[in-house]
């Protein structure tokens, strides 16, 4: 008998004994009352810590399948206790849950083959346009067909670049216009002892999501091609100049510049680029808007193109 | 009337043109568990399609894989109807389960009562 029911026993013998006198039958009695007394409290205590421990252990698994794992389970007995059922019940959700979302490995895999499938797709076309152009005769058609295939060209390195990201939704626009510039001299196969391209942009890496980073891309591709173009003819010698960097930044957003400048012989004065027929021109103008830049044009010395724009910071 | 006994049913034809399958004291039912099922019903059946009695009152767990199959979504059903006959919470619990999450593409309903169970199943059997 344990001690605290000893005590008990002694104080209800002692109570009985001052009141009448006990008879030892009953004094058996009082004891073997007590002794189940015991033992029920025990059992109700060895219950309640297993049910307690039950608990625990359903809501270790509840809380993995709350954070997407799904390795853990809960242990179903063979005794067909509320527990149980409980138990299985989770286990069985977790099944459920598991057979229906996506892993975030999943989702990354998907993205990686989306992004290299739109890049694929690009290329083809672009080799597609380069086939057909293979029969035209008449120069300008030929130029028009080039030009499309830089356009294409120029969105297809930003799905590359998105597949081989990290976190596949932004690129390093820094890394993109290095990658660019080198794609852009050997599609116009120019001698670089006549036009050299020079890089200003800082060696930090700028990150950009694919809404900013198509419409840069383009932007890039019509003033590059523009400077090869017109800037130096006649094999005129001369230097092409690309500025990237971040300019400024607040809490929320950051304002960088892109600039695209020649010593070449000038853009026409007749040119105005918010109301000119030349397409390229018009694109540039119509992606600054939709990056909510400015565009800048400073035709002394040459050409400068400059366009401040916002990103919003992550 | 030839019982088939599985490692976790047992399944026989009964004269009353049901097809019954019992669940055995604490299975855990995996899908190779199931396919055995089916075949033994199909075999059971010859070619027929019956109404099936599923007593689940002995049942420890069931398999996802077991389940989806027991849910015939990608294969044509070898049964008209579905009793499954409870008792525990477990078997209350899988019962459930395939009322929402696992349907079935043949009428299921859930039974405490056997007869009552026989009574509804006969209305699904093909003349």
């Amino acid at each position: 008998m344990s001690k605290e029911l000893e005590e008990i026993y002694k104080k209800v013998c002692l109570l009985a004994g001052e009141k009448t006198s006990i008879k030892a039958d009953k004094k058996k009695g009082i004891l073997t009352g007590l002794k189940k007394l015991e033992e029920t409290l025990k059992a109700n205590k060895k219950q309640e810590e297993e049910n307690s421990k039950r608990i625990n252990e359903i809501l270790k698994v509840v809380i993995s399948l709350a954070n997407l794992k799904y390795d853990k389970k809960a242990k179903i007995s063979n005794k067909k206790s509320h527990f149980d059922a409980l138990a299985l019940g989770i286990n069985m959700l977790g099944e459920e849950l598991e057979a229906s979302t996506i892993s975030l490995h999943e989702k990354e895999v998907l993205l990686k083959e989306i992004h290299h499938r739109v890049k694929n797709n690009l290329q083809v076309i672009s080799s597609l346009l380069n086939l057909q152009s293979e029969k035209i005769k008449q120069p300008d058609l030929l130029e028009t067909f080039m030009e499309s295939q830089n356009r294409i060209r120029a969105m297809a390195l930003v799905h590359e670049k998105l597949y081989q990201s990290k976190n596949l939704s932004q690129i390093d626009f820094t890394e993109y216009v290095h990658s660019f510039i080198n794609q852009m001299s050997s599609s116009y196969s120019l001698d670089p002892d006549k036009i050299k391209m020079h890089m200003l942009a800082d060696m930090n890496p700028h990150f950009f999501k694919i809404d900013t980073a198509i419409p840069c891309s383009l932007i890039l591709n019509e003033l590059i091609s523009n400077s090869y173009k017109y800037a130096f003819p006649k094999n005129r010698k001369g230097n092409i100049y690309l500025h990237f960097a971040k300019e400024k930044e607040t809490k929320n957003t950051a304002q960088y510049i892109l600039e695209i400048s020649d010593d070449g012989v000038g853009i026409s004065p007749e040119i105005d680029i918010k109301n000119t027929s030349s397409l390229g021109l018009q694109l540039v103008d119509l992606l600054t808007s939709q990056i909510e830049g400015k565009l800048e044009l400073d035709r002394k010395g040459g050409t400068k193109f400059t366009i401040r724009f916002p990103v919003e910071k992550n | 009337m030839q019982k088939n006994e599985l490692r976790a049913f047992t399944t026989w034809l009964g004269d009353n043109d049901v097809c019954y399958t019992v669940v055995k004291q604490n299975a855990v039912v995996e899908l190779p568990d199931a396919i055995e099922n089916s075949d033994s019903v199909a075999k059971l059946s010859e070619g027929k399609i019956y109404p099936m009695l599923v007593n689940l009152k002995e049942i420890k767990s069931i398999s996802k894989e077991a389940r989806d199959h027991f849910s015939m979504q990608n294969r044509p059903p070898g049964v008209s109807a579905i009793g499954l006959l409870i008792k525990s919470p477990a078997s209350t619990l899988i019962g459930n389960f395939f009322l929402g999450l696992n349907k079935s593409i043949v009428p299921v309903k859930l039974f405490t009562n056997e007869e009552k169970a026989v009574l509804w199943l006969k209305q699904f059997q093909k003349k």
